[in-house]
């Protein structure tokens, strides 16, 4: 009697126990409750936006291998103390990591905006809200596939959602390079259509600034077009093309003034001031918080070790951003844009001149982010500056010379951006200057220099100087004997070759 | 007194001898009848196996006879008789009583830590006249002045003893090395080392080191065959990486599977990160929470027929930890204590602030010549230079500097360790205990790094009646160690000891206003002092518990059930005070963090034995298990505190815009079954079959249930009749197994997920949660599959006096968990599969050998073990670097290859033209296959091809295999020395054949040479390398040339030969307060004394970057048993 207690104790238990295996997951979502709701579609929304940022350490930012290094790194207006010769000196390959950042972060950012578009036409929510969201998607995907198109030149993108959605498919999917004329008609059309369905910056609440607008959408067009210009002028031989290209910039441009959505700040150093954020100057920014990957860390980039806060605020300091002297002696004594660049500072001790005392290598130091109070040393609230209304002027004025020579509207447009840079300007040398021109490709060399002494480290200096058709020629009166044609692009990152052979490697990478 | 005690129980047994029993027995067999009288009385039988047959030709019928009477009437017949002993019954061979007896002799036998043996043989050697030893282990005979004794018991050496003049022989025996009758424990049971058909080590807990080590796996270093131990950490406490035949698997982890008193512990670490910039705190090993002093044995299963028991989880070795039960006698009280101090065993040679100054110097003028491409770097005239050269120190500065202030110095100290261990155990009529108290306090050599570990078990059988018995083991551990940042990353994020090596030598510790002193050139790095006013520690706790009831109704079939659980939790407070330079930056910084993981465990075996006409001996084993492992955790954090005073006890008080907090929880279920069938066949033929099937709702809905068989055969071809003649053999075996287990280590990585974790973006100014897909989908996705082929020979020479054995393994582990990488350009570009196969092969060699025995007695153990770990197949659609082969290594090395550093004049190769003097030629030995505009060329595969030669280029093609960190091959050697009272254990162990990246020489030498600049201090090899006026060096100038930098000679051999330990013993004579103390011995132990080796870091083994120093112990200690 007794054994049979205990086997049948036995078989009880077993039986109690036993259970089935089905999976539960307590931290993490699944298919099946990502995206139902508004709010769902708003996070899923977010997390495109995320990729602007990424862990805040590039991309759309200011660490090496962000779009501001890529887009300046290898120009007049930047040295550094960290070992950036790769892309200072001309000797970028293939196989330099850090050039092909931008790449291997922002391609699969575009699969997976495509991948969300797909998934977002399936949900049933408001039709407007739906709309805006698919239109925000599309805007980021066209900007990033722009800023790609501008470092690396045309390059395979997954646009198809069937591809995007079905990673299994994709191990043998090996497409080739598109054309130019395919790529550009995919951004430019991209950019005008998300506009019906973008707000207008001024539509935005205050808890949606930072949103894509439609003023960011028309602000790409217009770089688009321009970057057209100049590869038609310089590197295609098609003047006529290139003229199309500056009557679509005049267009863009003038929409963009007459729909008066932005306007000029009266002090240049306020556009960046942590007192004046959210200006109607900025076209594009990255609104920021004092937190780890969600701040602005150009201050700690730039400012030098032994700098000393003024303010009492503990800030890092890496030192690593310089203006070299070349370029900040190309300005005017008297251009107040001069304050952008420090030359000297408090070290605690004493005021410190960056021309004869420093460690490391020469150059005044890049400081349009100024101190924030608000801040955790390495990470601050300002806003980070990617596009502003001075650049839709300088264009106008640029489209307007090239289509018709430096005319009194072009001069004006300059006349708007110099007479903050200048005290007493109206009637001045400064103002004279400009007014004297009356040779075109003078005022071109001229809107050239204005843009860098505007523009300094905002990322504008590379794209000017290619569509000037000057990157290399500059380089090389720099004594940067190894620049050559081929460095008017990036080189396809190595990585992305060995997985797809069928991407033919931009001209002189090869080796 | 010894005699009154004697008495009293004299008196207790004729009391109770005389007891009336009725008895009505049939054709019973002798232990039966014993059996019976157990079950009716409190008495105990003690008796060898050899006095009892197995007829049954017992009958007995009476009513109220007195106990003596029936026994001795029984054991009339068979030529016996009994001894009473206190609620012992004591049966020997009927002995003639010699009438020349001329003395009572009397005396305890004990084993060499003073237990006492119940049932040793105790005969007067050449004769028939002998007793057995009772339950506490005391005898007494009649004998004559000149005889003398044999003291002979299983599993001891036998001993023998003059009488002379003594009245009385207190005896301790000493365990047989290479007892064949020893008792190994495997999964779900025990068997004698002679029936095992696998491979298995043991280790008994009496031979490992206790005095400096927090836990057993530091311990088991080159203990046994087959089992590498690699110190992660010289932290206290600090992680070891345990591999059981090397470590074949790539992405499911190699930890072996730990089981601790039948209980298998899930692995999962409660150290929860703290959310200051300091979450590396170093490693620490998860065995720290089991007090070694507990441990009984160790024994380690390697082979899959040993292991396929516990199915998935078993790939990786199983290692068994029992701990110590109570034995049925008086109370044993034993206490031990050591204390020990610590000193740094080997510091990294720095510069001093004189020495810093000038090559600073040294260093900005060769770096002038360098950037303005003057002579050897150019050929720029230096008169034309408009930049001028400019010293960073004064002769004056450097001449006043002295050694300035030793960071390392101010950061380290000698360190101290204090150990108290008491334990009692013992057992009364079938309830046996055993019930211990630890604390462990170790001071490490750095600052704040302390370890502070209670821990209290209980472990109880009680044999409740004669079907049922019951039992508990329980410990609960509750350990505190304070974090030290040891993290590796530089900067901002540098660690302690990575900020005292780099911090500029040349400043004080506080400036005049008594503030920490900051350098100015290098701001990012905190000044290392003031870095140990964090406040951060850990405190983890464990409660572990087993319980089992066991049934067995009928003779030899059990039944039994385990229910236990493991409930560990710990709890992470940080402090970054705003007199750090990152706490003044976040105006303080507080968090805590809570990790909790609760197991639970329900096992049900029923085990089966019996045998057919005396030479068929069968065992079955069926059993079902379910584990469930439940994981949880919270953290929380906030900064901008207005006063330092509340650490991390008020996180309301701080003034962040926006505090973090952070939760997470996963739980997993293991459900099997398992099979085991034992044959044996006259002793000389021995089979086992295992099978479990092991199902996981970790694995992909595809493959939830896995299979696990194997099976091994053992001939011990020493019982076959044609080698009974060769006497020095005494033991030869062979065995053969095969087998498959897996490895479920997988994570969750089966199913498609999307997250909102580190996913935001700032809108305005908040701060808002994003989602994105983070992971794919894989139904198919299951466990690594291993399976194992093992050879194996077990010897012995000389009645065991030498013996050993030698295994062979030949392992493949196929569906190798890992991330197939998808194309690059997709939103998840990997997803969870089982991709290749990878192959271990190895051999391990045990041998021990009693060299001396008599009045010197000298033991040695020696172990090797050597495995190889490579790549058999890989996922096809996988995409290696250029540099990788199909079939390297799994840890493998590479590097570009130096070529020598470019002279002056001389002219670079044609692929470097931009080198310029002093860097480091590249070896050109590879390239890609191109076509004449320098396209690649794709294969059939349309993968890229190779020129497998030079082709003019330095390229990623040029990258090559140098070596691997894994050891060729590592052994153990120990020695056991015993002259009268004293004792003496030498230790060494060793690997061979392997590489470390020195990684500290990475960052405080020529690699970073330029950091000297920013205030980084340097190892003072620094000034050996290539500069102007020191071109002959081998060291390049530190000037990186725009090719591929070759890291090679970075690597380092890293072979090494440690004197683990080396400890002295001596037993205190006790007779005279014998009764107060049986035993006490004290021992001093040097660990780690010294390290031979070629590798210039720290410590080849526990090294890494700006690594925890290892250190030497000196430590004394005391050993009681009362």
């Amino acid at each position: 009697m007794r054994r049979i207690h205990i086997l049948k104790l036995v078989i009880i238990i077993i039986t109690l126990s036993s259970c089935s295996l089905d999976v539960e997951v307590f931290d993490q979502l699944s298919s099946n409750n990502i995206l139902n709701t508004e709010n769902d579609v708003r996070a899923a929304v977010t997390g495109i936006y995320h990729e602007l940022r990424g862990g805040g350490w590039d991309r759309y930012n200011c660490a090496w291998g962000s779009l501001l290094t890529m887009q300046i790194g290898c120009t007049d207006e930047c040295s550094s103390n960290w070992l950036w010769e790769p892309q200072m000196d001309f000797l970028w390959t293939a196989e330099t990591a850090d050039m092909g950042l931008f790449y291997m972060e922002l391609v699969p950012a575009v699969t997976k905006a495509t991948s969300l578009i797909e998934r977002m036409r399936k949900v049933s929510i408001s039709a407007p809200l739906k709309r805006q969201y698919t239109a925000e998607v599309r805007c980021l995907r066209a900007i990033w596939a722009y800023d790609l198109y501008d470092l690396y030149g045309p390059i395979p993108l997954i646009l198809d959602p069937e591809i995007a959605t079905n990673p299994e498919k994709t191990q043998t999917y090996a497409p080739f390079r598109p054309s130019i004329e395919s790529y550009v008609n995919f951004v430019e059309s991209e950019l005008k259509e998300v506009q019906e369905n973008l707000k207008a910056t001024d539509e935005l609440t205050a808890g949606d600034y930072g949103r894509m607008t439609k003023g960011i959408a028309q602000m790409y067009l217009l770089k688009l077009y321009m970057h057209e210009a100049g590869q038609e002028r310089h590197y295609r031989n098609n003047e006529n093309k290139a003229l199309i290209w500056w009557a679509k910039v005049d267009s863009v441009a003038n929409q963009m003034i007459i729909e008066g959505k932005y306007e000029l700040q009266t002090d240049y150093m306020s556009i960046w001031s942590p007192t004046n954020q959210r200006n109607r100057e900025i076209i594009f920014p990255i609104p920021n918080v004092p937190l780890g990957g969600l701040g602005n860390c150009f201050l700690a980039h730039a400012l030098p070790a032994d700098y000393v806060s003024l303010n009492n605020i503990p800030l890092t300091k890496w030192g690593g951003f310089l203006v070299p002297w070349q370029f900040y002696d190309t300005y005017d004594p008297q251009d107040k844009r001069l304050n952008a660049l420090l030359l000297t500072y408090w070290n605690g001790k004493k005021m410190v001149d960056r021309r004869t005392e420093y460690v490391g290598s020469p150059g005044a130091i890049p400081m349009k982010y100024q101190e924030n109070p608000n801040t955790t040393g390495q990470w601050d609230a300002s806003e980070y500056v990617i596009n502003r209304f001075a650049e839709v002027l300088l264009a106008k004025a640029e489209a307007i010379n090239e289509l018709q020579g430096p005319t009194v509207e072009a001069k004006a447009l300059v006349h708007e951006i110099r007479k903050r840079a200048f005290d007493n300007y109206e009637g001045s040398v400064h103002e004279r200057l400009i007014d004297d021109m009356t040779d075109k490709s003078e005022f071109r060399d001229h809107l050239l220099q204005e843009r860098g002494w505007e523009f300094c480290w905002e990322g504008m200096r590379r794209p000017d100087l290619i569509r000037h058709g000057k990157l290399i020629s500059n380089a090389l009166a720099r004594g940067k004997l190894s620049a050559e044609a081929k460095h008017i692009l990036y080189a396809i990152p190595q990585t992305a070759i060995y997985e797809n052979t069928n991407i033919i490697q931009n001209d002189g990478f090869f080796k | 007194m010894v005699v009154v005690v004697f008495g009293t129980m004299l008196q207790m047994h004729a009391q109770s001898d005389s007891q009336p029993i009725t008895l009505n027995l049939r054709n019973v067999s002798l232990q039966e009848f014993m059996k019976e009288i157990e079950s009716k009385t409190n008495f105990t039988f003690v008796y060898r196996d050899i006095l009892m047959d197995t007829k049954k030709d017992i009958s007995i019928q009476v009513g109220n006879k007195p106990l003596a009477d029936v026994i001795q009437t029984v054991l009339d017949s068979k030529e016996l008789e009994a001894t009473f002993s206190h609620n012992t019954i004591v049966i020997t061979k009927k002995i003639r009583v010699n009438k020349a007896v001329q003395k009572k002799i009397t005396g305890k036998v004990t084993d060499n830590k003073g237990e006492p043996l119940v049932g040793v043989n105790i005969v007067v050697k050449g004769s028939n006249i002998g007793t057995i030893s009772d339950m506490n282990g005391n005898y007494e005979m009649m004998v004559d002045e000149k005889s003398i004794l044999q003291f002979s018991y299983l599993g001891f050496d036998t001993q023998e003893v003059r009488i002379g003049k003594h009245d009385a022989v207190n005896i301790a025996l000493q365990e047989t090395l290479n007892s064949l009758d020893e008792v190994v424990v495997i999964g779900y049971g025990v068997m004698r080392k002679s029936d095992l058909t696998g491979a298995v080590s043991s280790v008994k807990a009496e031979n490992l080191p206790t005095s400096s080590n927090t836990s057993i796996a530091h311990m088991l270093s080159g203990k046994a065959a087959g089992v590498t131990v690699i110190q992660n950490s010289a932290q206290p406490g600090g992680g070891v990486q345990m591999l059981v035949r090397g470590a074949a698997s790539t992405g499911a982890g190699n930890d072996p599977l730990y089981i601790i008193d039948g209980f298998p512990v899930g692995g999962s670490s409660v150290e929860p990160a703290s959310d200051n910039r300091y979450s590396n705190f170093g490693s620490r090993n998860p065995l720290n929470s089991i007090n070694p002093n507990d441990i009984e044995s160790i024994e380690i299963l390697k082979d899959a027929s040993s292991t396929a028991i516990y199915g998935a989880r078993a790939a990786n070795g199983v290692i068994m930890i029992t701990t110590k039960k109570g034995r049925e006698g008086k109370a044993v009280v034993n206490y031990n204590f050591n204390i020990g101090i610590q000193e740094i065993a080997n510091k990294i040679d720095m510069m001093n602030a004189t020495e810093f100054m000038q090559e600073a110097n040294k260093f900005a003028e060769e770096k002038w010549y360098y950037d303005n491409h003057i002579y050897p770097y150019g050929n720029i005239d230096p008169s034309s230079v408009s930049n001028r050269l400019k010293y960073p120190y004064s002769e004056s500065e450097i001449a006043h500097a002295g050694v300035g202030t030793n960071w390392y110095d101010l950061v380290t100290r000698q360190g101290m360790i204090n150990q108290h261990n008491i334990s009692i155990s013992g057992g009364v009529s079938g309830l046996k205990y055993m019930t211990s108290f630890n604390y462990y306090n170790q001071a490490g050599v750095v600052k704040n790094s302390d370890f502070t570990r209670y821990t209290g078990r209980i472990n109880i059988d009680h044999q409740l009646n004669q079907y049922v018995a019951y039992g508990i083991t329980a410990t609960h551990s509750n350990i505190l160690s304070t974090n030290i940042p040891l993290g590796t990353e530089d900067f901002e994020n540098s660690g302690l000891l990575n900020s005292a090596l780099a911090y500029d030598p040349t400043i004080p510790v506080k400036d005049k206003n008594g503030n920490y002193m900051m350098s100015e050139l290098m701001t990012t790095v905190p000044n290392p002092v003031s870095m140990l006013e964090i406040s951060d520690y850990t405190r983890t706790k464990r409660l572990l518990l087993n319980t089992y009831v066991q049934a067995e109704p009928i003779k030899n079939l059990l039944l039994k059930i385990n229910l236990g659980f493991d409930d560990q939790n710990g709890l992470r407070n940080s402090y970054l005070p705003k007199t750090t330079l990152y706490g003044q930056q976040e105006g303080g910084k507080a968090s805590k963090g809570l990790a909790a993981s609760f197991d639970k465990l329900l096992e049900t075996t029923v085990n089966y034995n019996f045998q057919i006409k005396n030479i068929h001996h069968v065992g079955l084993l069926a059993g079902y298990s379910y584990q469930d492992f439940e994981y949880e955790g919270f953290a929380a954090s906030n900064s901008k505190f207005f006063t330092d005073v509340f650490l991390y006890n008020s996180l309301a008080s701080g003034e962040a815009q926006r505090p973090t907090v952070s939760s997470n929880k996963s739980q997993s279920i293991l459900l099997s079954y398992f099979g085991r069938i034992n044959y044996n066949l006259n002793d000389k033929y021995l089979l086992t079959l295992t099978a479990r099937v092991d199902g996981s709702d970790k694995f992909g809905i595809n493959n939830r249930y896995g299979f696990f068989p194997s099976g091994a055969v053992a001939w011990r071809i020493k019982q076959e009749d044609f080698l009974e003649n060769l006497s020095f053999l005494s033991d030869l075996k062979l065995r053969v197994g095969v087998g498959q287990t897996g490895n479920s280590n997988i994570g969750n990585n089966a199913f498609e997920y999307y997250t909102a974790a580190w996913q935001e973006y700032v809108f305005g100014n908040t701060v808002n949660i994003g989602t994105t897909k983070l992971q794919l989908a894989n139904p198919d996705l299951k466990w690594e599959t291993t399976t194992e082929l093992n050879l194996g020979i077990d010897f012995g020479f000389f009645n065991q006096r030498i013996g050993g054995s030698f295994e062979y393994f030949h392992k493949e582990v196929k569906d190798l968990l890992g991330f197939r990488k998808l194309k690059s350009f997709m939103e998840v570009n990997t997803v969870a599969a089982n991709i290749g196969k990878t192959q271990s092969k190895g051999i391990e060699l045990t041998l021990k050998s009693r060299n001396t025995t008599g009045l010197l007695k000298w033991d040695t153990e020696f172990n090797l073990t050597r495995y190889v770990d490579r790549w058999k197949e890989r996922n096809p659609d996988d995409i290696l670097n250029p540099w990788q082969k199909e079939n390297d290594p799994l840890r493998a090395d590479y590097s570009y290859l130096s070529d020598g550093i470019l002279g002056v004049g001389e002219t670079p190769p044609s692929y470097m033209p931009h080198l310029l003097p002093g860097q480091f030629k590249v070896k050109d030995v590879n390239g890609y296959v191109r076509d004449e505009f320098g396209n690649l060329i794709p294969g059939a595969d349309g993968k890229v091809q190779y020129t497998n030669g030079p082709d003019g280029i330095i390229d990623q093609a040029d990258i090559v295999l140098i070596g691997t960190y894994d050891p060729g091959f590592s052994l153990g050697v120990g020695n056991t020395f015993e002259y009268k009272q004293f004792d003496l254990n030498v230790f060494f162990y060793g690997m061979f054949d392997r590489i470390v990246n020195n990684a500290t020489r990475g960052k405080y030498s020529i690699p970073e040479i330029r950091r000297i600049l920013n205030g980084q201090n340097m190892m003072t090899e620094v000034s050996d390398r290539w500069s102007r006026d020191n071109t002959e060096s081998n060291l390049p100038s530190g000037f990186v040339s725009v090719y591929p930098q070759p890291s090679d000679y970075l690597w380092e051999k890293a072979w090494f030969i440690r004197c683990k330990n080396i400890t002295l013993g001596y037993t205190i004579p006790t007779q005279k307060i014998k009764n107060i103390i049986s035993k006490a011995r004290v021992f001093a132990d040097i660990s780690n004394l010294f390290v031979i080796t070629p590798y210039t870091g720290n410590d080849p083994e526990t090294d890494f970057k700006a690594g925890y120093p290892n250190q030497h112990t000196f430590a004394f200690g005391l050993d009681v048993t009362f």
